[in-house]
């Protein structure tokens, strides 16, 4: 690939949404850099925070951004913004690693960090951190339900059965927790 | 229930979470095309789960940033088969979605075809039983004129056969005449000399009273010999009789016998002769 604007490599530019989507539907490589250079460490810290081991959460971000490339023509502005898109494809690439076999032979041999450790514990390891205090902060607002529920459905791809089985709780109490769970984040972020 | 209770009923962060079955997701996409309301709601929990995402960034080693890069530029110098990229980034559930979508596409499609395919069968139905009337009047026909060609061949043979012992060479012959009271009355005899094989041409004998037959004599030697029985009624062209018996044929001559025929010729009841 050759680079049509070499200007555009000033780590300085910035794209607008439209911009970018257009020079990656082009296959543009330094748009996919710059993309990297946005987004890469939320989609990294996300993977990373499912699988739980840095080695695979990198080999699942090339995955992604190979994903990204290849399905950049079926993204539509009006189903959503780019980052929801990419954090989705993100999201369920780590989910789906975790649920294969393969990875839970690996599992077996090597455990991997429970599930419900809160991310305190990551900062005791080598991962560098970027912005833990304020999910700290966050996490320990939103209380221990609230956490343990996004945790299951979000990061883990629990069904809702299966958040029920865990947590043993009925269905209902799922679904209205999940509700309540959100509004509190929503109103701890200051989203309006 | 109305917009603001279905928004307040958590059906939208259990689905903005995934944790909506593939019904409910048709279901709440259909509320969010028809209602503004409910695709700001959407939006607004997916927003509020992308910055609850981005709490969790970490930066990623350095030399990561290179190798995908590296295989992005890959990818596009060797782009692979795209169908089985297509399906990977959607969730579980929604492609069980466009699988039920799909589904229904097909089975609107193959009702179609199906009716379609009835009318033709209607129609065609009614072409197949004329075709098989048809085939059957052929069948007889051709049948009909299969038997006849038969018929025809074995006349044919056996008029070239006739036409073989008639030109032989050694084939002699003699006309029968009427005699004492069967005046008119003609038979013609025909007999290879060096076989004696003796054939009775066609005759205009009378069909013979009940119980009676007629039969062909030879006069060899001054004495006359048996050379078969003979009906008109059976005859069609040459009809082939006994042999001659070796010796001196002065004559040939036809009596009117008893059925069965007679040792020795009733003179009386002689309707035709012929010397030689």
């Amino acid at each position: 690939m050759t680079v049509k604007n070499p200007h555009i490599l000033s780590e300085t530019h910035t794209y607008s949404e439209p911009e970018l989507i257009l020079l990656l539907k082009r296959g543009e490589e330094t748009a996919y850099g710059y993309l990297y250079d946005q987004y890469g460490p939320a989609l990294y810290g996300v993977i990373l925070h499912v699988v739980r081991q840095q080695e695979m959460a990198e080999d699942i971000l090339q995955e992604v951004f190979l994903k990204i490339y290849r399905n950049i023509d079926h993204y539509e502005t009006s189903k959503g913004r780019l980052y929801t898109w990419m954090l989705h494809i993100a999201r369920n690439s780590a989910i789906d690693t975790v649920r294969s076999t393969k990875f839970r032979d690996l599992k077996k041999i090597q455990p991997l960090e429970n599930t419900v450790n809160t991310t305190a514990d990551n900062n005791a390891s080598s991962i560098p951190a970027i912005d833990h205090i304020g999910l700290d902060k966050i996490i320990s607002a939103l209380g221990e339900d609230h956490r343990k529920i996004i945790e299951l459905a979000y990061f883990q791809g629990y069904t809702q059965e299966e958040v029920s089985r865990e947590l043993d709780i009925p269905l209902g109490t799922v679904k209205t927790r999940v509700r309540s769970a959100l509004i509190q984040i929503r109103k701890l972020l200051n989203i309006s | 229930m109305n917009i603001e209770e279905y928004i307040s009923s958590g059906i939208i962060e259990n689905y903005v979470l995934g944790l909506t079955s593939p019904e409910e997701n048709l279901e709440v996409e259909e509320m969010s095309a028809r209602h503004p309301e409910v695709a700001r709601a959407i939006e607004a929990y997916r927003h509020t789960m992308d910055a609850y995402s981005s709490l969790h960034a970490v930066k990623p080693p350095e030399q990561l940033k290179a190798r995908i890069i590296d295989a992005i530029r890959t990818e596009n110098s060797n782009p692979p088969q795209e169908s089985a990229t297509l399906m990977s980034n959607n969730t579980k559930e929604n492609a069980a979605v466009i699988l039920l979508r799909k589904w229904k596409r097909w089975a609107i499609a193959a009702t179609i075809l199906l009716i379609v395919s009835l009318v033709f069968n209607g129609i065609y139905i009614g072409k197949y039983q004329k075709s098989r009337d048809s085939y059957t009047t052929l069948l007889q026909s051709q049948q009909r004129l299969a038997a006849q060609n038969n018929t025809m061949e074995a006349r044919l043979v056996k008029v070239e056969k006739n036409m073989q012992v008639l030109m032989n060479p050694a084939m002699k012959s003699v006309v029968m005449e009427g005699v004492n009271n069967h005046p008119g009355m003609l038979a013609t005899i025909y007999w290879d000399a060096e076989s004696r094989q003796t054939y009775l041409g066609t005759t205009n004998l009378p069909v013979p009273p009940k119980g009676m037959a007629y039969q062909l004599w030879a006069i060899v030697d001054g004495k006359p010999v048996d050379m078969g029985m003979y009906n008109p009624a059976d005859q069609k062209g040459l009809l082939s009789m006994k042999d001659v018996i070796p010796g001196k044929i002065q004559a040939f001559a036809i009596t009117l016998e008893k059925q069965g025929g007679s040792p020795a010729p009733t003179m009386d009841q002689m309707y035709v002769m012929g010397k030689i």
